[in-house]
């Protein structure tokens, strides 16, 4: 795949709508600069000869890591350790739909 | 009317694991106070791994496979990236068949009369957790999550749109669920267990995709509903727009709720955390090894070895918990043709009613096969049959035990039915009269008779007295006149 143009500041709004984060106009703009700067960088990976080579989706070498299905107590308090906010038992997120 | 195209992509959790799909965490969450089953890997804090539970891969080829489809040789997991509070991690680990990624199996088929229903693909991910809200879904502003469920082995089996009504889209889930209960790797019943998401579209129209549809009776109804919905629209000449709805339960209508985000916008990419897994032919087939006996064979099996009629079998194979039942009785009592008839008629008719869950009620093969036998054994009617089965249905207590509780035994004394047709007899002067001449009346009689007994007084005995009583009726009058 080759990145031939910038990211333009629709598809910057778009994906802090996808982040689900809010941006300041100041912010877009160097969000902006910065993942383009990213995107150049990568364009460089680009120019490598990959046509014969196989995808690569793992770095090490191995497979077939499993493990038995042996139940073992969960353990709720250091789960919830970070979690912000708590009704009850339950965890307080923000209405999302 | 146009054609209508259904397809299905069913999310079936693996209840027989006893860990979640990777980590220790136990499964049986259901009932329990919210996250109360989680832990750290299941909660996405950062550092942790998580490791992949062998069962499951091993119960999923085991579905692959009964459903026809072909095993990769190797699959890999993705992460599906999204910002919902149901996925701690704020991506859930899935797999994806596009990018060079490979899902656990492709194709495959389930068989429902008169069609073969396609699988286009099957794979391995994991279990949001549930949400729920302060008052109503719309006016809530914030949800409540509890994780319990998040990272339990869930089952992705996608249909090709080959269904043509909403029924047929039902008798498939109907039939796959019952293959899943055969193979004995997910229980439907459990609440939430099998799940369901629908696409439709209409001959003019766009595919509509129909989320959060909770059980399998509700599919039908919210497919009928999209239907309604879009035939009206087309009627008026607009056309459906390509979109994703949500249906509402309670208020039984499908919703258009949020702009969804598009497939590429998941942003899916191997997940760096889980190697690949191999699936070797070797593994498979010690796997196929295992395959228990399939809906189709069990229902060829109970009609053959029982001599059941096809609609029974049907009901036996479509709840196996109620043919695994029903072989149990008949091996204590050798009457399938009438255990069966019980078994599919009353006993189901009475859970429907009652709303029980079979594997609820409180009686065992034994229940069943002493009722019988009283039966045959002329201690009680099969009306009276019907008043026990449900009274044990309820309180587990033993039919002889209910029998004697109740004073149900059948009367056989000649002396006490003789008495109560006088009775009868004196109070119907009219009906008596009648009788002489229209069997209906004679009927009416042994009715009130039988009435008086509640049901109790053997209805052979009963005709024959009130029958012999209106003969001596009849001589009586001839004399007079
Ligand atoms: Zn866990």
């Amino acid at each position: 795949m080759k990145i031939e143009k910038s990211l333009s500041k629709m598809e910057i709004k778009h994906l802090s709508w996808l982040a689900k984060i809010e941006l300041t106009k100041k912010e877009e703009d160097l969000f902006s600069n910065q993942l383009n700067d990213i995107l150049s960088y990568f364009q460089k990976i680009d120019e490598a000869n990959v046509e014969d080579l196989p995808p690569t989706y793992h770095v090490i070498d191995i497979s077939n890591v499993l493990r038995s299905d042996k139940s073992r107590p969960p353990n709720p308090e250091q789960a919830l350790k970070n979690v912000p906010k708590l009704k009850g038992r339950y965890v307080k997120a923000p209405r999302i739909v | 009317m146009g054609n209508i195209k259904i397809g299905l992509e069913v999310h079936s959790q693996l209840t027989n694991l006893n860990s979640k799909l990777f980590c220790s965490c136990p499964t049986d969450y259901r009932g329990k106070e919210a996250n109360s089953y989680i832990c750290t890997v299941c909660m996405g804090i950062p550092g942790t791994l998580p490791v992949l539970n062998k069962k499951a891969v091993e119960d999923a080829i085991l579905i692959a496979l009964s459903l026809n489809s072909k095993i990769s040789d190797k699959m890999y997991f993705f992460r599906k990236n999204y910002f919902y509070p149901d996925m701690p991690k704020n991506f859930q680990i899935s797999q994806y068949d596009k990018a060079g990624g490979i899902t656990l199996a492709t194709g495959g088929y389930v068989s429902i009369p008169n069609k073969k229903v396609r699988i286009r693909r099957i794979q391995i991910e994991e279990d949001p957790a549930r949400i729920t809200y302060e008052g109503t879904i719309y006016k809530s502003k914030s949800s409540l999550v509890d994780y319990n469920r998040a990272g339990i082995a869930l089952l992705e089996i996608v249909t090709e749109p080959d269904m043509e009504s909403p029924k047929e889209a039902r008798i498939f889930l109907q039939k796959l669920s019952s293959i899943l209960e055969h193979l004995d790797v997910c229980h439907s019943y459990l609440e939430g267990s099998m799940r369901c998401d629908a696409n439709i579209s209409m001959e003019g129209g766009k595919r509509v995709e129909i989320k959060n549809i909770s059980s399998f009776k509700e599919v039908e109804r919210a497919l009928n509903f999209e239907m309604t919905r879009q035939r009206n629209l087309l009627i008026k000449g607009i056309s459906t727009k390509m979109e994703t709805r949500h249906w509402d339960e309670i208020r039984r209508v499908t919703i258009s709720l949020r702009i969804k985000e598009e497939e590429e916008e998941y942003r899916y990419f191997p997940e760096p955390d889980l190697v690949p897994t191999i699936i070797t032919k070797e593994w498979v087939e010690t796997i196929k090894d295992k395959m228990p006996e399939l809906p189709d064979a069990h229902k060829e099996r109970l009609i053959k070895k029982y001599e059941l009629s096809p609609q029974n079998a049907d009901v036996l194979v479509n709840y196996k918990l109620l043919g695994d039942f029903f072989e149990k009785c008949a091996e204590i009592y050798y009457k399938p043709g009438a255990i069966s008839n019980w078994l599919v008629g009353d006993l189901l008719g009475y859970l429907h009613e009652k709303g029980i869950q079979l594997q609820e009620m409180k009686i065992s093969p034994v229940h069943i096969t002493k009722m019988l036998k009283m039966v045959d054994n002329g201690i009680i009617s099969g009306k009276i049959a019907k008043t026990v089965l449900e009274e044990m249905i309820i309180s587990g207590k033993m039919p002889e035990i209910i029998v004697k509780e109740k004073g149900l035994i059948r009367i056989h004394s000649d002396e006490l039915i003789e008495q109560l047709t006088n009775k009868v007899f004196e109070e119907n002067k009219e009906a008596v009269n009648d009788a002489l001449e229209d069997e209906k009346a004679m009927h009416y009689l042994i009715g009130q008779v039988m009435k008086l007994t509640k049901g109790r007084a053997d209805p052979e005995l009963t005709n024959k007295v009130v029958r012999d009583k209106l003969i001596e009726h009849k001589k009586l009058l001839e004399k007079k006149n």
